[in-house]
């Protein structure tokens, strides 16, 4: 089973120190929801697992150095659904999500049948097989989200990390999308996922860590996590707190201090 | 349009104009005695004419026109930029500078090969102080910065080479080498320039993939497993490469490198990794249609390749520039 071990993680980036010891494992079939203020550091932390930026501590993958990992290797293990949703050139939707297939493939061959599967798969479940044909930079911005999730979910890899997947999502498609995750750890794959939303994190996640200023401040169910005391301190808010089938809701009423 | 059959197009464009290359001249060889020149039998002037003169000339506009379309490709791929193009980099401004102070120093005079080969010493320091200036985690926006520096440290010795010449023949040599011409080339310009053009080529082929998976920006594609920093070696020294022998060989020909892969890329869906075979394609028969332009319009007067094409380029451009604002709205 896949598991993901973070010991100690520190990133600095610019001489500030975002990222400030950071410890936390992690298993397949768990869909943890990453949570905490802006400039908490959840983008950063997100970025430091990729090895997109430089970071000291021991990440492990499958007891694994990550560092040590071939970029290709990496990608084959990791998926990303970054919060920006850059798109350049006006490729057809069908298009960006083959490109998730890229560290499937070796080097100057075609996607073979078991990438196309992939593809359509990926397509279906996040519900843009009917634009295929539509160039990305001409939908919408929840579209082109999904566009973006569904090429993420192409690579097919055991660990998901989805940076704000939700953001500019209509409830719909954001309950949605957050279903298509929690469906991924259900099959066993390992979910961390940013969100700003917490009634839709204590819904769906099995498991929350709570960043404040780069430090793990909570990590645990949502129960033991959206605390009001939490909550007050580490985001300034007071909040509602509600039960829904059997869920908690939070629902911030008023910022504090 | 499907790919196969726009590569295809692309491929019977570019045999059709190598074909009008070679029969165009002022010698006025009527066909026959052109293709019995260019195979080795036949007279002897009309021989000389067709391997010497017209052969290497069309050789050259597709090993150039080649590398424009398809640096120029690359370059707005992997800058993620539809306005870069193969002088972004300062690679062809170098070039110039060293051929520009081989005619200057007397060593073009002395032996023809100083020329190209000054040009090639020139694009080799500039891609070393655009590796050195930018850095190894350059990103591209740093890379572009340093390229708009040597380009004009480049520019600037060029001028003060213009500036100190030391007979009015001298600096109108200079200026007229600039201008971008394929006029008067032998096949050693081709042999010189063919194995730094095709190595610079291939790097810049592999690079496909790695620009499809960028166009989703560079965190994205590092996380499908492409490594920038090697996309952006194999990016630069291709483009030196290429850039820099084809540069030596024809001087500076303008806009194709921006225009060509503008022109091709709706044709192939945007796709960076479709684009580039095209854009080799369509460059290589842009120049050699300019080539035969130049003969054709003002025999006798040598109009220069690298003028024609930015006086057609240029509005060409604008024109394309117009149409998409007409699309947007």
């Amino acid at each position: 089973m896949t598991s993901l071990n973070v010991e100690n993680l520190h990133v600095s980036l610019g001489g500030r120190e975002i990222v400030q010891g950071v410890s936390f494992a992690a298993s397949g079939g768990e869909f943890i929801g990453l949570i905490g203020p802006n400039g908490s550091g959840k983008t950063t932390l997100l970025r430091a697992l990729l090895g997109l930026i430089p970071s000291t501590g021991s990440i492990s993958l499958n007891n694994v150095d990550l560092r040590t990992m071939a970029a290709k290797h990496r990608a084959l293990n990791m998926s990303y659904v970054a919060q920006e949703r850059d798109a350049t050139w006006p490729l057809s939707v069908e298009t960006v999500v083959s490109l998730g297939r890229t560290p499937h493939i070796a080097p100057m061959q075609q996607l073979k049948a078991v990438d196309r599967d992939a593809v359509e798969t990926a397509m279906r479940e996040a519900d843009v097989a009917a634009m295929r044909e539509r160039p990305i930079t001409e939908l919408s911005g929840g579209e082109r989200s999904r566009v973006l999730i569904a090429r993420a979910l192409a690579q097919a890899s055991s660990v998901m990390l989805a940076d704000e997947p939700t953001s500019a999502l209509d409830p719909a498609h954001q309950i949605r999308v957050t279903e298509i995750f929690s469906g991924l750890a259900a099959n066993g794959r390992l979910v961390l996922m940013t969100c700003h939303d917490l009634s839709l994190a204590a819904r769906f996640c099995t498991r929350l860590l709570l960043l404040s200023n780069g430090r793990l401040e909570a990590d645990g169910p949502a129960r033991q996590v959206l605390t009001a005391e939490n909550l007050q301190r580490v985001y300034g808010v007071q909040a509602f707190f509600g039960e829904d089938e059997d869920k908690l809701v939070v629902v911030p009423r008023r910022a504090i201090g | 349009m499907k790919f196969g059959l726009l590569v295809g197009l692309l491929v019977g464009l570019v045999a059709v104009l190598f074909c009008v290359s070679l029969g165009v001249g002022p010698a006025g060889l009527d066909p026959v005695t052109a293709f019995l020149g260019l195979i080795g039998i036949g007279n002897r002037a009309a021989e000389l004419v067709m391997q010497e003169i017209r052969l290497p000339r069309a050789l050259l506009a597709i090993l150039v026109g080649a590398t424009l379309g398809l640096s120029g490709a690359v370059l707005q791929g992997y800058l993620r930029n539809p306005l870069a193009d193969p002088g972004v980099l300062g690679i062809g401004a170098s070039a110039s500078l060293g051929a520009v102070l081989a005619i200057y120093t007397g060593l073009a005079a002395l032996f023809p090969l100083a020329l190209p080969l000054a040009a090639i010493g020139g694009a080799l320091i500039a891609v070393s102080a655009l590796l050195l200036l930018a850095g190894r985690h350059a990103t591209p926006l740093m890379l572009i910065l340093a390229g708009i520096a040597i380009s004009s440290l480049a520019t600037a010795f060029t001028s003060l080479a213009l500036n100190l010449s030391p007979n009015p023949f001298a600096a109108l040599e200079i200026v007229f080498w600039m201008l971008g011409s394929l006029t008067d080339r032998s096949m050693l310009h081709v042999w010189l320039s063919a194995p730094f053009i095709v190595l610079g080529c291939v790097l810049l082929f592999s690079l496909g993939r790695s620009l499809d998976a960028l166009s989703l920006g560079p965190d994205v594609a590092a996380s499908m497993g492409i490594r920038p920093d090697r996309v952006r070696l194999v990016a630069v020294l291709g483009t030196t490469s290429a850039v820099g022998a084809a540069t030596a060989v024809s001087g500076t020909i303008g806009f194709v490198g921006l225009v060509v892969p503008h022109l091709l890329r709706p044709l192939v869906g945007s796709q960076p990794s479709r684009l580039l075979p095209v854009s080799a394609l369509g460059g290589a028969a842009a120049v050699q249609a300019a080539d035969i332009a130049v003969r054709v319009i003002a025999p006798g007067r040598d109009l220069k390749l690298g003028v024609l094409t930015a006086i057609v380029g240029a509005p060409f451009f604008l024109w394309l520039i117009l149409e998409q604002r007409r699309r947007l709205v």
